[in-house]
């Protein structure tokens, strides 16, 4: 359930954004999902659900956008798409891997009232 | 009618909790408080392992131990008898601690006059990974039953610790564990892992883990 405490960290963060930009509700978020953040967008969806539940977002929309997870061979320098070749190196094989994007959950834009 | 506005916001969901992270980690360095992150599945040996290390360090430092749990007292009662100061956070349904419950606890526990807290995080190995506590540094606890793919699996914990304990290996005669690959995947992960082979039970490799956590209270309260 490493949803649940995503969603309830967007939560604050809604809370906090709103509050200051002095509005008082929102009709639709979106969130940015890493692919390399392992989270897995249907639970998410499930999760939202759960967590906004008797609060000012209960008639949110969550729209989810996936963000490709890049990662760079430290052995040859490539630079490709992780989950594409099961987190090997498509050049060559090596799996010594530091990820350049899609680790991070973003929230990208709030249509707020 | 309502007034709408589309915000435009690119904001990391963990951002206001790395920024608590690295308050608490500031204030615990003026305060010459050692934290450390302590995770690991449920039956890793977590609160086996702390109540040997106590036992060593106990008459050369104050210790101070935050147990988490989403909802029991168990572990909190086990380490209490260890003789040093414990509480007990519960998260509330939720599988981790970020850095603001971490916060809390330090302040219930008070801790300016303790030399080393350990948090004893949930037992999980992907969200307590995700929070940044606030911690000196993170440790972690595999054990020899869990098997060596661990790292293959669940790679972000390794990534975001300091230091890999592998407990249990009294036992590795009778599991299908290959400890040079766990080696390999972990420092595949993380290049700058620190590795401890022990066993809390027998007591093997103990010394190893103590001394480091000794030098790093050490040089962190210097």
């Amino acid at each position: 359930m490493h949803e649940l405490g995503l969603a309830d960290a967007m939560i604050k963060m809604m809370d906090k954004i709103l509050d200051e930009e002095e509005m008082t509700g929102a009709n639709k978020v979106v969130l940015e999902i890493g692919e390399l953040s392992g989270v897995v967008p249907k639970f998410m969806e499930d999760c939202w659900q759960a967590v906004i539940s008797g609060t000012r977002y209960q008639d949110t929309y969550l729209q989810l956008e996936i963000v490709p997870g890049i990662a760079r061979c430290l052995d040859c320098g490539e630079d490709f798409r992780a989950v594409e070749t099961d987190f090997k190196c498509p050049v060559c094989k090596g799996q010594k891997l530091m990820p350049l994007s899609g680790k991070d959950m973003t929230i990208k834009e709030i249509e707020a009232y | 009618m309502d007034q709408f506005r589309v915000l435009e916001v690119k904001r990391s969901i963990f951002e206001d909790n790395d920024r608590d992270a690295e308050r608490l980690r500031e204030q615990l360095k003026g305060e010459k408080t050692f934290l450390i992150n302590l995770m690991s599945s449920p039956g890793a040996g977590k609160t086996t392992t702390l109540t040997k290390t106590i036992a060593a360090l106990k008459d050369e430092m104050k210790i101070g131990i935050m147990e988490a749990d989403i909802d029991s007292d168990v572990d909190a009662h086990t380490i209490s008898e260890a003789g040093v100061k414990v509480i007990q956070l519960h998260t509330g349904g939720m599988c981790h601690l970020d850095a603001d419950m971490t916060r809390q606890g330090i302040r219930e526990l008070g801790t300016k006059e303790l030399d080393l807290v350990v948090l004893e995080n949930v037992g999980n190995l992907v969200c307590p990974a995700e929070f940044d506590t606030g911690a000196a540094k993170n440790v972690m606890i595999l054990s020899v039953p869990e098997g060596h793919d661990k790292p293959l699996k669940y790679p972000l914990i390794f990534q975001v610790c300091d230091v890999l304990i592998i407990n249990k290996i009294d036992v590795l005669p009778y599991f299908d564990f290959d400890l040079d690959k766990v080696k390999e995947y972990a420092l595949m992960r993380n290049p700058n892992l620190k590795i401890f082979p022990i066993s809390a039970k027998t007591g093997e490799g103990m010394e190893e883990w103590e001394n480091w956590l000794r030098e790093e209270v050490k040089q962190h309260n210097a």
